[in-house]
């Protein structure tokens, strides 16, 4: 009783206050909205930022984020033509034209001679820098060989390996340079980067962008450049080819946003029909859209709050919420009909809330989840939800006031059109309550949902987050073919106590991965220690080098009939140079070290390193490189994709937990309310879930992790449905109410099945299955009396 | 094998055409007088005078190439040792025994400097016509040109090329960035 009369006074202050309440609401929502979006909307459409952050090790997750930055930022771009001169000509026109945008940092695309000097930076230690061949000859002291060698190469008519006589008789230095592979399939090519092995002359632009790969006015003025170029070099047969994050980011863009108008256009004109067919008044429909409109906007302002920025996904995700934002305004206003708003906020107010908090319970369980991209999906419906919910309670009292005069003439039984549709509808499908045969169909179905449920394998494939378009991923593997390049995201990261003994480390290791080289198993490796030796195994150099004067530059020279001043100056030569050190800090100085500067990670404070793993991973690969990373405490194993795999497969889980606990405590809340009745709330809901999981299992060929999310929503739809019923006694507009914002969730999330990005349309299928269910089953297993 | 004498004289006019002035030559009018023969074979004569210490290495051996496939070079005194080229690698044995291999796709330094010796032995003067400036004189069917890189990257290694020769290439002097000099002057077997 004393909830009764709670329930008056608050009735009684918002219907008393309409008016003020209702202007300070609005103007309360503008001066937020205004707040919150004072410096735009950031759109973001990274992929990667819907990736969980890997939960095993914070040092694995700072390199596998390093290595995917490393790569993020470039935008390859292979020009060929038929005639070599057509070729050259395209890239200096296109990278002539990209120089001039403010978004691109840098282009690689010609070599002048300043850019090989560099390589001179190491000629001071060229006495510890020791290929591998060489080191194996001096190690099995075949100084005769090596003479043999600088012999063979002195009189070579093309002396490749160039050096000073005196200061580097056997060739040290340029041989360790000629042995720097390059990372990609280019040569030098009259100061451009000619791609290798092609039959049309075809050369190399490496464009790095600014870190704002997925902002839309970078993807905008970099790309539509790079096509308007396209256009006009094809004119002139010189082809462009392209491969990079940035074209997977604005191709996400693109998709998200043609999807977010389709949904969104598809749903709102849905509902604006309905709403205009029902309720046959266009102030209706004005006070209608009003809740809509300002939940949608303040989830916008309230995101961009919490996040900084809002993902397209998020977006086209939100663009549902219309479909569930709309039904607090059905519920008043279909009551609003039939008796005044004092009245009205009586009667449904208890619904409303329990309906807003169990919607809000759903939406929670999915922020918890450590998927920043679901996590504000979140808080996007959660606010839109909360924002709608106070516009109706603060301005529908005032609003349907001064629009409609007074509730209708209490003569006929049902006063809005649809009224009776939805009323006969539910009357019909209750009569199959009656039939022994339903529980019977009912059991028998839940039994075959669960068989496939059981039988079914869960996908947790990280496919699940690729939407990239299979031609645009042809064409990116076409380029990374060309150029020998694969975005490998298998490594191996070492995390010894300091950069030294990682170097150490990577080079007893590197004896394995050269024997697995040679056995096939593994197509090549790169790693720091191949351009940065340790110290220690600089100072085995030294030693070496050592050796090879003794026993070799003597005869080596009298071969060539010098005499033994010039023994004296290379021997000086040496004694001068052989306790020069390459150390990591001069490394790093050096201009050579940006090629492999992306292998050091700094974290916390410590320095490890990456050992990247070229070419494909088979399982015998993969298990010799699970065995290293066992044998030793300081090697990992890193298998990004793997990790995904394992990471979503967790999280469904964990996720399938959270639905059964959220199911469990809006169960308990419901039952402090409803007593016996709260199985007449919640059992449509239950049932049509599990139904919906079987179907799902053998449409989709397997449950994944955002199935299971869409429960949650399916969760707060249909206990909002069963709430709202049992409240007004199953009352004829409530079933008009609950049928209409059925239909609009339909086509909202009906709509997002069709989309093309595989969260949304997981997403999509499950709502619009359980939703069907939900409604069906709820009409079903209404109550008879009534 | 030449005599010592002879060797002296072709060196003598080696350095001497090396200073003469140059007329307008065409890569065209190179491309006409050339022969291009499938297979060639000869000897060479080879000195390399280094620069750094004010010393000439001499030495000598056989060369054979199969146009557009390979170039063997195969020095024998004073020290033996073969040179494979192919345009995309350089190995080199001794005693049958391969000691070191290059592969051009690994290093673009290596690409580009075996291209170059590949297109000149090989009298491939559109690929030449790339890479260098062309001057030199025309008298009947005797030719002499300077080739000059155009590009930066190649000056650094080779300042200037010297070719002499009628149907066939006669000699090359090939000046090095660093003052280093390598003359050979080519005999050949056929033809």
């Amino acid at each position: 009783m004393n909830m009764v009369k709670t329930l008056d006074r608050v009735a009684n202050f918002f219907v008393n206050k309409s008016r003020q309440l209702a202007v300070l609401w609005l103007i309360f929502v503008v001066l937020f909205v205004a707040f919150a979006l004072r410096s735009g909307v950031n759109f973001d459409s990274s992929i990667i930022a819907l990736l969980p952050q890997s939960n095993k090790d914070h040092k694995v997750q700072a390199a596998s984020d390093q290595m995917a930055a490393s790569y993020a930022n470039k935008l390859l771009l292979i020009v060929s033509a038929a005639e070599d001169k057509e070729a050259r000509q395209g890239v200096r026109q296109l990278a002539t034209r990209l120089t001039e945008l403010p978004q691109v940092e840098d282009i690689l695309w010609q070599i002048d001679a300043q850019a090989s000097d560099y390589y001179q930076q190491l000629q001071p230690y060229r006495y510890v820098l020791l290929t591998d061949k060489l080191r194996e000859l001096a190690l099995t002291e075949q100084y005769q060989k090596i003479a043999q060698q600088a012999l063979a190469n002195i009189y070579s008519p093309i002396s490749v390996a160039k050096s000073s006589i005196i200061a580097d008789p056997f060739t040290l230095h340029s041989s360790w340079l000629l042995e720097q592979k390059t990372d990609l399939n280019v040569k030098v090519s009259n100061g451009l980067l000619q791609v290798a092995g092609q039959v049309q002359p075809t050369y190399l632009l490496s464009v790095s962008l600014v870190d704002e790969v997925y902002s839309a006015r970078l993807q905008q003025s970099v790309l539509s450049l790079v096509s308007d170029e396209q256009e006009k070099l094809a004119v002139l047969g010189i082809t462009i080819q392209k491969a990079g994050l940035v074209l997977h980011a604005a191709a996400a863009a693109a998709q998200a946003k043609s999807e977010i108008s389709i949904i969104g256009v598809g749903s709102l004109v849905g509902i604006i029909a309905l709403i205009i067919w029902v309720f046959a008044r266009l102030s209706s429909l004005m006070i209608m859209l009003l809740p809509l409109t300002i939940g949608v906007i303040s989830a916008v302002a309230v995101t961009v709050l919490v996040f900084g920025n809002i993902h397209m996904i998020t977006l086209a995700f939100g663009a549902g919420l219309i479909g569930v934002s709309i039904d607090y305004a059905l519920h008043f206003m279909c009551h609003r009909y039939q008796t005044t708003a004092r009245m009205t906020l009586k009667e449904i107010l208890p619904g409303l809330f329990l309906g807003l908090l169990s919607s809000v319970l759903a939406y929670s369980a999915q922020a918890l989840t450590p998927f920043p991209g679901l996590r504000q999906m979140a808080v996007f419906c959660v606010a839109g939800l909360i924002f709608s919910w106070l516009s109706v309670l603060f301005c529908f009292s005032y609003l349907s006031d001064i629009t409609m005069k007074k509730p209708q003439t209490l003569g006929s039984n049902y006063v809005l059109k649809g009224e009776k549709l939805f009323a006969r509808m539910s009357i019909i499908l209750s009569r199959l309550n009656s039939y022994l045969l339903l529980p019977l169909t009912l059991f028998v179905l839940l039994g075959l949902s669960v068989l496939s449920l059981h039988y079914n394998r869960a996908v947790d494939d990280i496919r699940l987050l690729q939407s990239s378009p299979v031609e645009l991923l042809h064409k990116e593997r076409a380029v990374q073919k060309m150029l020998n390049v694969t975005s490998s995201s298998q490594f191996l990261l070492f995390s010894a106590n300091g950069i030294e003994q990682n170097l150490q480390l990577e080079e007893q290791l590197a004896k394995q991965l050269n024997d697995f080289k040679k056995q096939g198993i593994l197509e090549d490796y790169q790693a720091l220690s191949q351009v940065l030796p340790s110290i220690k195994r600089q100072d085995e150099n030294a030693q070496l080098v050592q050796a090879i004067y003794d026993n070799s530059l003597s005869s080596f020279y009298s071969k060539l009939q010098f005499d033994s001043t010039k023994v004296a100056a290379a021997e000086q030569e040496l004694c001068a140079g052989i306790s020069a050190r390459l150390t990591p800090k001069i490394w790093w100085s050096q201009q050579q070290s940006e090629r492999r500067q992306s292998f050091v990670i700094k974290h916390q404070g410590q320095l490890f390193t990456v050992l990247k793993i070229i070419g494909p991973v088979d399982n015998v690969l993969k298990q010799a490189l699970q065995d290293i990373d066992k044998n030793h405490t300081h090697i990992t194993y890193v298998n990004r994709v793997d990790d995904i795999t394992t990471l979503l497969g967790d999280y469904r889980e964990q996720m399938t937990m959270w639905v059964l606990a959220a199911y469990l405590l809006v169960f308990l809340i419901l039952l402090l309310r409803y007593k016996k009745r709260v199985w007449t709330v919640v059992l449509p809901s239950i049932i049509a879930s599990l139904l919906t999981l079987g179907i799902v299992a053998q449409i989709e060929q397997g449950i994944n992790l955002f199935h299971i999310m869409a429960l949650i929503l399916v969760l707060g739809i249909g206990i909002d449905m069963g709430i709202f019923l049992t409240e007004t006694k199953e009352s004829a507009s409530t079933w008009l109410a609950v049928s209409l914002s059925t239909i609009t969730s339909l086509l909202a999330f009906g709509l997002l099945c069709l989309s093309e990005t595989p969260v949304l349309h997981h997403f999509g299928l499950t709502v619009l299955i359980g939703l069907i269910l939900v409604w069906v089953l709820s009409s079903i297993m209404r109550n008879k009396e009534t | 094998m030449m005599k010592p004498i002879l060797k002296s004289i072709a060196m003598l006019v080696v350095v001497l055409f090396s200073n003469s002035v140059f007329a307008e030559l065409t890569y065209q009018q190179l491309q006409d007088i050339s022969a291009s023969p499938e297979r060639i074979e000869g000897s060479f004569e080879q000195r390399k005078y280094l620069a750094e210490i004010g010393v000439s290495l001499d030495s000598s051996g056989v060369f054979s190439y199969q146009r557009s496939e390979k170039i063997v070079w195969k020095t024998l005194e004073p020290v033996e040792n073969e040179m494979q080229m192919t345009p995309t690698t350089i190995i080199n044995s001794q005693q049958g025994r391969e000691v070191a291999r290059l592969d051009s796709h690994d290093n673009p330094a290596i690409a580009v400097f075996s291209d170059i010796f590949f297109s000149i032995l090989t009298a491939q003067w559109p690929k030449l016509a790339e890479h260098f400036k062309l001057q030199g004189k025309l008298d009947k069917q005797q030719w002499s040109a300077q080739l000059v890189p155009i590009d930066s990257s190649i000056k650094k290694m080779i300042s200037l090329v010297e070719l002499h020769g009628d149907k066939l290439l006669r000699s090359i002097v090939l000046h090095e960035a660093q003052g280093d000099k390598t003359s050979i002057i080519f005999e050949y077997s056929t033809r």
